[in-house]
């Protein structure tokens, strides 16, 4: 999309490694332009140095998506050595304009959801004949945003913020977006529902009132144990675990916590997402809070083997 | 094994002296509970072990053997 009908610049080749099976094979001319009347050759990355010593290579673009801070320096690291400009395209550049409402799930981690979210959304939410979906991968999330945010005022389009890492939840406050409605025609009671400081949700609380202190139902479980062998003395010792150590296991489910503030917050974005525009990024942002409390109760259930009675190995039963 | 197969596979047996024979004491307040935790039910936990530490998801550093086991 950059270079397609940038005469002055020619790209002699593509280099593949996320992909399975494209290395060795060309970017076909429909894609190419007119320029490249033979496609673009692709080769694995493994080549990168060899071919740009063939090709005499200025410039390196690395076209990223998936592959972490590290990889993307290490790959800059093998090309300005071997000769060529490393470079990152950035949004302006590469994105399309869409002619048409755009619904952006963005997160920031491959597994928060976002496919889920925006099915959901799509399924329940307030747009019936469902616009064209477009997925934001991780990689850059927040110039993303801001980009579909521009779209979004722009167009009318919607935006639905399921945001999971911290970065991003400081992102959406960053911005502004959700705190305050900000386009004009955001309607009152979206922005009313906006405000709100979230913990965990009312249900939450008289769900787990009950079940304080108690393990949990189906497959949790307390065991009492002892320490039968060790295989690496090192980190045992660091655990304070010791041959015959007596220890309690205790294997406790989030009584039900995380599943009530999925629950909840999968109610209220549904809701939320059918008033149009701006409430969903605070909705969801209330969300990402309130698994909060539910990180701390995880904490508060690890703890370490606490009963340091040794106890004679024949004492315990079939013997050690 | 799902808890569902595994109460079908436990109707008419006596887990109680099954289990006595394995020198393990049941009490319980319901029987249906037990039925759970027929020995079918588990996945024999050393090959689960060998697999997690062999493909490097954990590393073995010591092995528990249970003396009472309260479940939930």
């Amino acid at each position: 999309m950059v270079f397609r009908e940038d005469a002055a610049r020619q790209v002699v080749a593509f280099t593949a490694q996320q992909i399975p099976h494209i290395a060795d094979r060309r970017y076909p001319v429909s894609l190419a332009g007119p320029l490249y009347p033979d496609g673009i050759p692709i080769h694995p990355e493994d080549q990168l140095e060899a071919l740009i010593a063939r090709h005499g290579v200025d410039l390196c673009v690395m076209a990223y998506s998936d592959v972490s801070h590290d990889d993307v320096m290490h790959l800059a690291s093998r090309a300005n050595p071997a000769g060529a400009d490393f470079t990152l395209l950035g949004v302006d550049r590469t994105m399309l304009r869409a002619r048409v409402p755009v619904v952006a799930g963005c997160a920031s981690r491959t597994g928060a959801g976002k496919s889920q979210t925006v099915t959901a959304f799509r399924r329940f939410g307030g747009i019936r004949r469902a616009p064209p979906i477009i997925m934001m991968r991780r990689i850059a999330a927040h110039q993303q945003l801001e980009h579909a945010t521009r779209g979004r005022t722009e167009q009318g389009g919607q935006i639905i913020g399921h945001h999971i890492d911290a970065d991003i939840g400081g992102m959406f406050e960053e911005r502004g977006v959700g705190r305050q409605p900000t386009t004009s025609n955001t309607p009152k009671r979206a922005a009313s529902s906006t405000v709100r400081t979230p913990t965990a949700s009312v249900n939450g609380r008289s769900r787990g009132r009950s079940q304080l202190g108690t393990v949990g139902s189906g497959n949790h479980f307390i065991e009492i144990g002892y320490v039968d062998k060790i295989f690496d003395a090192d980190v045992a010792a660091r655990f304070g675990l010791a041959r015959d150590l007596v220890t309690v296991l205790i294997h406790s489910g989030s009584r039900g916590l995380g599943y009530q503030v999925c629950d909840d917050y999968l109610r209220t974005m549904l809701m939320v997402a059918s008033a149009p525009a701006s409430s969903c990024p605070t909705a969801s942002s209330q969300s990402y809070r309130a698994t909060w409390p539910a990180t701390r109760t995880c904490w508060s259930a690890r703890i370490g083997p606490f009963a340091r009675a040794s106890v004679p190995a024949a004492t315990a039963p079939g013997g050690a | 094994m799902s808890r569902h197969q595994a109460r079908r596979t436990a109707r008419g047996r006596d887990l109680r002296r099954e289990m006595r024979e394995r020198v393990v004491e049941v009490r319980a307040a319901s029987f249906a509970t037990v039925a759970d935790e027929i020995p079918e039910a588990y996945k024999d936990v050393a090959e689960v072990v060998e697999v997690v530490h062999g493909a490097g998801i954990g590393r073995k550093v010591a092995r528990l053997k249970p003396l009472a086991v309260l479940k939930g």
